[in-house]
């Protein structure tokens, strides 16, 4: 009904808030739900779970999401029956309840205006739900509607009530019966009628009031939601609303002091330390001290050598207060792990039903922060490997049983910061990877001659190349083209690293290493053909001053020899386009190694300094295939580009020459 | 059970309008006046409402006055009346209770407070 109050530039933000919100809700829904299903009693969590559900109801009804407001209040009765205790925690009912908060998160989706769901099986969670709701005693079910319940959400309590109204209250035409009738939508209302005052008919005036009501309400709502029912009436009556430690009902369970908030102490006190800042903000604010760096970079550059001594120590003050606003600003941006965390743990339960499999699933070290840059780029690549866990790597439980291992497989996530990168394993208990068969596909699919020597990790890391996919059949699960190769897509695009780790018959383990952040690089600066260009530390092996000598010929292709083996050496000039100046002889070659190990060397004119640089994308389709993934600017105000190494190498090695060098470097030397 | 009517008064055409869509929608029949007269008039034409809404500032009858009107006399005293008014002074509020006001709703325009209001003042 929002909806048609309100012009939509006004409820566009609104509905902004409402799905950040949301997602809020869905991980505390999850997370509670998880934490009563490993057997916690805390009435808190029943609470928290009641409340995030609640408030994705109010607000949905609000905006006229109306399947997802339908929904959250068939869970909600649920929950407040739960909450209630008329219903108890069963597995059973813990399973649907983890069900229905998948469903839910689904219709939040459909609502932002994502994929529509499934109404057939929303419909049938929908009758779980109802299920559970006809299952308590009494009638109050049938009564229960959305307005009816308000904005419930705090423990039981019992309120005693003293009500008199004055002859003010009837005139204005208000009602007891109808207060009554609303203090009853509260909670349990048991009222006491005091007729002592009337008088004999003789001194009886019909328009004074004589009549006055004792009640006791027990109620979840907050002591304000009780004075609010008496809004209109409060100068028309006498009124008191007392907590009552009496009449036979369960004691406040809460500690004195707390005066019924529908919040707890601890989450409250959190609440007001958190504000909630649009992104841009952020970015924009981000972006401006980006230039303060370039600048105070260039100003260094053009004057940090002669600056007046005195004046240095001031300028080093200023140089490193930036700096820690950089920091400060990139851990606002930082956002912890869990909700990517608890949407995997969804995908396992999704999972688990579609392919009649079980699993355990852990995860630990959702606390880790990235910056959100990465984290909302890290869904696909962990879908994608969990999906492909789930689906490939663990045997059917009758399978695993026969093998003498439980039934239920395991898979664990794990996330754990290193080296300023951030680690994340997923291991499966499964069947492991079969390395016979992986190199039979690859030679089947071209990727690799017959006659190649390959060792063991070589073998494992042809998964990750494009065209490579084991699954005999396609499954529904893992869809048709989610071979590795997309994660390790994926995982290079943010500038990360994976591998794989896996025995036959134990099981497999995917290690993926990312960068915190995607906005700063570590990187050094080279030059060549009158260009600057950065070449990302993480991929940098070595540096090498060539000479003639060092440089052999492999048929068109030049070669350096690099720790026993022979490498490629290809002038970046020319791999860019850019002119090549004077030889690649008497240059500096830059060994770098790609996201699956391979090297090569990179043949440039000059090394500068190392430095960290802030990225800058690039518009447009320009990086795509010249071997430059962004940009940054210099201290002296120069553009440099930043090299793609894996695009590059990538490049090198489908050059119809190289191939000859790495078919044959892998475990061989080449004689020369 | 045939559908409660709502008797709205208020001299913005957009009020009349975003209150019988919502009222309407949610099963309410809904009567519209224009002023305080025009309201007195549809009392006497129409079936006699379960709620009367009421907007303060009107011309020829305002709200306070009608309110005034309805609850001295007539088939109307003990109809529940709700004053739905932007009027920021506390004071409007006191003077729609002296007058024999049920209730009040402030605007801006909240159709579920309304609704709300209107469940809380009617059987």
């Amino acid at each position: 009904m929002f909806n048609q109050s309100l012009p939509p530039e006004v409820l566009g933000p609104i509905k902004v808030i409402f799905f950040q919100e949301c997602d809020e809700l869905l991980s505390s829904l999850e997370s509670g739900l998880e934490a009563l299903k490993q057997g916690s009693a805390d009435p808190e969590i029943v609470n928290m779970v009641f409340r995030a559900v609640h408030s994705i109801k109010g607000s949905a009804a609000n905006f006229e999401y109306v399947r997802l407001a339908r929904f959250s209040h068939s869970l909600e009765a649920v929950l407040s029956d739960l909450r209630a205790e008329k219903l108890g925690a069963s597995a059973a009912l813990l399973e649907d309840l983890l069900l229905a908060s998948d469903v839910l998160a689904e219709l939040v989706e459909e609502a932002r205006g994502g994929k529509a769901t499934d109404s057939g099986k929303t419909d049938e969670v929908l009758k779980i739900l109802a299920g559970y709701i006809g299952r308590q005693a009494g009638e109050a079910g049938s009564q229960r509607s959305p307005q009816a319940e308000g904005k419930e959400g705090g423990d039981l309590r019992a309120w005693r009530i003293d009500f008199r109204p004055e002859a003010s209250l009837y005139r204005s035409a208000n009602d007891p019966l109808l207060l009554f009738r609303e203090l009853s939508r509260l909670g349990e209302l048991k009222l006491e009628l005091d007729d002592g005052d009337i008088p004999g008919l003789a001194e009886l005036e019909p328009d004074q009031a004589y009549l006055s009501w004792t009640g006791l309400l027990r109620s979840f709502q907050p002591e304000q939601a009780i004075w609010d029912v008496f809004e209109f009436v409060a100068g028309d009556c006498h009124l008191n609303i007392t907590p009552s430690m009496t009449g036979g009902l369960k004691e406040p369970s809460q500690k004195a002091g707390h005066a019924g908030s529908d919040i707890a102490p601890s989450a409250d006190a959190r609440s007001n330390r958190v504000i909630r800042v649009d992104l841009d903000r952020v970015d924009k604010l981000f972006n401006l001290v980006e230039e303060l760096l370039v600048q105070q970079t260039t100003f260094n550059h053009v004057a940090g050598k002669r600056l007046a001594p005195e004046v240095q120590p001031v300028y080093a003050e200023f140089r490193r207060l930036s700096k820690e606003i950089q920091e400060g600003l990139l851990a606002i941006r930082s956002q912890p792990l869990k909700p990517v965390f608890q949407r995997m743990a969804r995908l396992v339960r999704q999972l688990e039903q579609a392919t009649g499999k079980s699993v355990n699933f852990a995860a630990t070290g959702g606390d880790a922060e990235v910056d959100r840059s990465v984290l909302e780029r890290l869904a696909e690549p962990l879908t994608h490997l969990i999906r492909n866990a789930i689906d490939h790597g663990l045997e059917n439980p009758e399978e695993r049983e026969g093998l003498g291992k439980p039934a239920s497989g395991t898979i664990t996530l794990s996330a754990y910061q290193r080296f300023g990168r951030i680690v994340l394993e997923i291991s499966d208990d499964g069947r492991g990877i079969d390395r016979e068969r992986i190199l039979s596909t690859a030679i089947s699919r071209g990727l690799v001659g017959p006659d190649e020597h390959l060792s063991g990790q070589d073998v494992e890391s042809l998964i990750f190349r494009p065209g490579f996919s084991t699954a005999p059949t396609v499954s529904e699960i893992s869809g048709r083209g989610v071979g590795m190769d997309v994660v390790n897509k994926c995982v290079r695009a943010l500038g990360g690293r994976i591998s794989m780790n896996s025995q036959k018959g134990v099981g497999t383990t995917f290690l993926l290493s990312l960068p915190l952040t995607l906005a700063l690089l570590e990187g050094i600066v080279v030059g060549a053909g009158g260009g600057r260009f950065i070449v990302p530390i993480a991929s940098l092996r070595e540096t090498l001053q060539l000479r003639a000598g060092d440089i052999r010929s492999i048929g068109d292709v030049k070669v350096i020899r690099y720790r026993d083996r022979y490498i490629p050496l290809v002038g970046l000039a020319a791999i860019l386009g850019y002119p090549q100046m004077g030889g690649i002889q008497n240059s500096i070659g830059i060994v770098v190694e790609d996201d699956l190990g391979t090297r090569i060397a990179i043949a440039v004119e000059e090394v500068f300094e190392q430095q960290q640089i802030v990225v800058k994308e690039i518009q447009g389709a320009y990086q795509a295939d010249h071997g430059v993934s962004a940009a940054t600017v210099l201290g002296d105000g120069h553009v440099a580009l930043i090299l793609d190494i894996n695009g590059i190498v990538e490049r090198q090695k489908q050059s119809a020459e190289c191939v000859r060098v790495y078919g044959k470097t892998s475990d061989e030397r080449i004689s020369l | 059970m045939s559908a409660k009517t709502i008797l709205a008064v208020d001299d913005s055409a957009t009020m009349r309008e975003m209150i019988f869509q919502s009222l309407s929608e949610i099963g309410y029949r809904v009567v519209l006046a224009v002023d305080g007269v025009d309201a007195l008039d549809k009392l006497q034409s129409e079936a006699a409402p379960s709620v009367i809404i009421t907007d303060i500032n009107m011309p020829r009858m305002n709200g306070i006055a009608l309110i005034d009107r309805l609850r001295r006399e007539g088939p109307n005293r003990t109809t529940p009346i709700l004053v739905l008014s932007t009027e920021t002074d506390a004071d409007w509020k006191a003077q729609a209770k002296q007058a024999g006001a049920t209730g009040w709703i402030t605007k801006p325009f909240n159709p579920e407070r309304i609704a709300d209001a209107i469940r809380k003042v009617s059987m």
